[in-house]
């Protein structure tokens, strides 16, 4: 049985596209098909993690849209591209969004028919037999976040410790419970040194009423990793990569 | 308990007073939407089901047959949600099917509406599209979807070219496109139009040569491109609506396209005196001038920036419980009305009925293809006096709408009324997604009646051409993006050229339809033509009267 999971944010900056790559990978160290989609379109990110330049060869998620190609075949296999090895059998895909600033232009302009995006995701875990999706979201709310969030088994929330965040998350914790998600996570991100994380996790936990399945850090080492490559591959035994690794293994089910 | 909690994370947070308007309403025991039960909803007779029978009405002709029973039967979340999806996937459809100004702003229902719009115009025509059509005939399966995947490709890829340019299509007729690029704060709108016009031409090589078992064909582009005023008019009943532009200015654009050389922009004298030095032109005798395309690949780059970008409205649903998502739809709905009068009701009943492919399926059709030619009416039209605008747009839409009428009480349907060089055209047809075995009667019967209904406008006279034969029924242009469903083929140029033919008042028939027109019908034979763009004469007949019993007259 395959699961779809959005990653998602109220604010930007809060790490989605770092988490959402790292969780993928270490779903496909675990053995699972997994593909990220980067439904980010008017400002893509998670190519770069996965080792694209600016150029991103072959078709991405935006020729899907207005009907050029089958989503599959924007699927890229990074399984290796990403530094995934052992024999556990598992694959990681992702499907980029354009690069090129006519490409976005056009989104923006032209917009695209929503439901195609749905359909897609649909067409790529039954062309793929994927066991997981990951759909890399655009902060807030808009079409795509709403469409991802209504159609997700797991939806997880990342959030900082700060106002802003923490009015947000509750914004959207709202909206996902009217769209009726199955199962709603709250994952805390860049944690200041010196705040207590298990006192914080109960605080947050009990006041949305949601499962908190850790707080990542504020660290030195994944900041200064800058995008260049998962740092929970290469960092295995981090503390930070240990608890991703434990909140991939939560949204595998 | 709760506001304690909260008070100790918004001190965590530096705040006390942090969450106050922010509170999650999914508190635990709290009443939320999933909760409720959809089946307790549809068993009750408040709520939902009185409120989905209120909009029933609205919902009939916008949603296919099978979900529209499921829902009436059982108003469950998942049936709303399948009727709001449903919904917000049909807007789509019919927002690339509309020009891209009426689709973002459409009039509301049922008024008649215009204004005057500046910006630059483009004309597009392919050379080399009759002699393709005649020689691959729309008869033949193979033949057909020859003709379909090479024309679609070509209106695809240009479409594409001067949508990223922020052109946006307002008609296609045959092969010839209307192309608006909108007045711009940066007065940027005739650039664009000329980057994109030069992007076109370069991707015309595409199709040189087409390989097709009729030998190989070869496309060329002739475009011409004006600024101005232009007038924009929505007209018609709510039931039956179309955008139509008036003005010297899309017939100067259309002049520009005509003086025009193919592979070649061709610059009408205003819009050549507009653009200062940032083209190089060649002057034609006639006062046009043709731009001389002397950029690199990377200074002619493949797109404009649009400073007026804005992403089409998409309804979304907030929330799944029966009275949210009654919500949804009807504010759905209310995207989705405005819009559904601009296609046919023939056409908006399969693009429902369709929806989910988004594409209606191809249809190779036995067709009877009419083209009325209206001259007197636009002729009129003074731009300085506002009151005579306002008459002429009322006048058109009402014999816009009464045309409309008789057509389709005769079982056939209205496509499209165009401005031309001369007049408008109503390309009609009969026999398209919805076959008669007496499609060639129907229509004379319509020719008849229309011709009576126009004499009785004062001043404005018409010219009518049928004939029968196989057409290509399919939506034209790119596949998720800006299309429209259009009659296409070798029979729709015979139609547009006996039309031609024709002299004022009369109704000009082809043999072929001639001969099916049956006993009562009077035919007088009006000997052969040469007809423009056509090898050889062909014989035509003139329709004078219709049997006695079924005479169909105005008010009927």
């Amino acid at each position: 049985m395959s699961r779809i999971a959005s990653i998602h944010s109220f604010r930007g900056g809060t790490g989605k596209s770092n988490v959402s790559a790292n969780i993928s990978a270490q779903a496909a160290i675990a053995g699972k098909r997994v593909a990220v989609v980067d439904t980010d379109i008017q400002s893509p990110g998670i190519h770069v993690l996965c080792g694209f330049g600016q150029d991103i060869p072959g078709n991405t998620l935006n020729d899907y849209l207005y009907g050029q190609c089958a989503i599959v075949d924007a699927a890229h296999d990074v399984t290796e591209q990403v530094g995934i090895t052992g024999g556990g059998g598992g694959q990681m895909f992702l499907v980029p969004s354009s690069m090129k600033a006519g490409d976005i232009a056009k989104v923006l302009r032209q917009g695209y028919d929503v439901e195609v995006l749905n359909d897609g995701f649909r067409d790529l875990i039954q062309g793929l037999d994927l066991d997981l999706l990951v759909i890399d979201t655009h902060p807030g709310l808009n079409e795509e976040t709403l469409l991802s969030i209504t159609i997700s088994d797991v939806l997880l929330l990342l959030m900082r410790p700060d106002k802003q965040d923490y009015q947000g998350t509750a914004v959207t914790i709202d909206v996902a419970r009217r769209l009726e998600v199955p199962d709603l996570v709250v994952l805390l991100n860049k944690v200041p040194e010196g705040v207590p994380l298990d006192g914080l996790i109960q605080q947050v936990s009990e006041t949305y009423d949601a499962d908190v399945l850790g707080a990542l850090p504020l660290s030195d080492e994944v900041a200064s990793n800058a995008s260049g490559s998962l740092f929970s591959l290469t960092r295995p035994d981090h503390p930070w990569s240990q608890t991703v690794i434990s909140v991939a293994h939560r949204v595998m089910g | 308990m709760r506001e304690r909690r909260r008070d100790a994370l918004g001190d965590l947070f530096g705040d006390s007073d942090a969450t106050s308007d922010a509170t999650p309403s999914a508190a635990p025991g709290a009443p939320t939407s999933r909760a409720t039960p959809a089946a307790a909803v549809s068993a009750t007779d408040a709520g939902p089901p009185a409120r989905l029978a209120a909009i029933e009405p609205r919902l009939r002709s916008l949603l296919p047959a099978e979900l529209y029973a499921r829902t009436w039967l059982d108003p469950s979340s998942d049936n709303l949600y399948a009727v709001f999806v449903h919904l917000r996937t049909l807007h789509r459809i019919l927002f690339d099917q509309i020009p891209r100004p009426v689709a973002e702003n459409p009039p509301p229902t049922g008024t008649i509406h215009h204004e005057w719009l500046s910006g630059t115009l483009m004309f597009t025509d392919l050379a080399g599209f009759t002699t393709f059509m005649e020689a691959n005939a729309t008869d033949d399966p193979a033949s057909a979807a020859l003709v379909y995947e090479v024309l679609n490709r070509y209106f695809a890829t240009m479409i594409d070219i001067f949508g990223q340019a922020g052109g946006n299509l307002l008609e296609f007729t045959g092969d010839a496109m209307l192309v608006q690029f909108a007045a711009d704060a940066r007065g940027n709108d005739l650039h664009r139009a000329i980057n994109a016009g030069l992007r076109m031409q370069r991707a015309m090589g595409e199709f040189a040569a087409i390989e097709t078992p009729a030998g190989t064909s070869s496309f060329g582009m002739r475009i011409g491109v004006h600024v101005g005023d232009y007038l924009a008019a929505d007209v018609g009943t709510p039931l039956r609506r179309d955008h139509v532009l008036f003005g010297q200015t899309v017939r100067t654009t259309k002049a520009a396209e005509g003086a025009g050389v193919v592979g070649r922009v061709a610059l009408s004298p205003d819009a050549a005196a507009r653009i200062g030095d940032a083209f190089r032109l060649e002057e034609l005798p006639d006062g046009h001038h043709l731009v001389i395309d002397d950029f690199t690949a990377e200074q002619l780059d493949y797109f404009d920036l649009n400073p007026r970008v804005s992403r089409p409205r998409t309804p979304m649903v907030l929330d799944r419980s029966p009275e949210a998502l009654l919500t949804d739809i009807e504010d759905a709905l209310d995207l989705v009305e405005p819009l559904a009068g601009y296609l046919p009701l023939m056409v908006l009943q399969v693009m429902v009925e369709t929806a989910r492919d988004r594409r209606i399926p191809v249809e190779l059709a036995d067709a009877t293809v009419m083209f009325v030619k209206t001259v007197g009416l636009e002729e009129r039209l003074d731009p300085t006096d506002d009151a005579s605008v306002a008459e002429m747009v009322r006048t058109f839409s009402s014999l816009f709408s009464r045309c409309a009428a008789g057509v389709w009480s005769r079982g056939g349907m209205l496509r499209k009324v165009t401005s031309q060089m001369s007049g408008s055209d109503m390309l009609i047809c009969f026999g398209v997604l919805n076959a008669h075995t007496d499609s060639p009667r129907r229509a004379a019967e319509a020719a008849l009646v229309l011709r009576n209904l126009i004499a009785e406008t004062e001043g404005v006279t018409c010219r009518i051409g049928v004939t029968r034969g196989p057409v290509f029924a399919a939506e034209m242009g790119q596949h998720l993006g800006r299309r429209e469903f259009n009659i296409i083929g070798d029979t729709v140029n015979v139609a547009a050229r006996l039309t031609a033919a024709a002299e004022p008042g009369t109704i000009v028939v082809s043999d072929t339809l001639a001969a099916d027109l049956g006993p009562g019908f009077a035919v007088e034979a009006r000997g052969t033509r040469a007809l423009k763009g056509k090898a050889g004469e062909m014989e035509i007949f003139e329709l004078t009267g219709a049997p006695e019993a079924t005479a169909p007259g105005p008010g009927r």
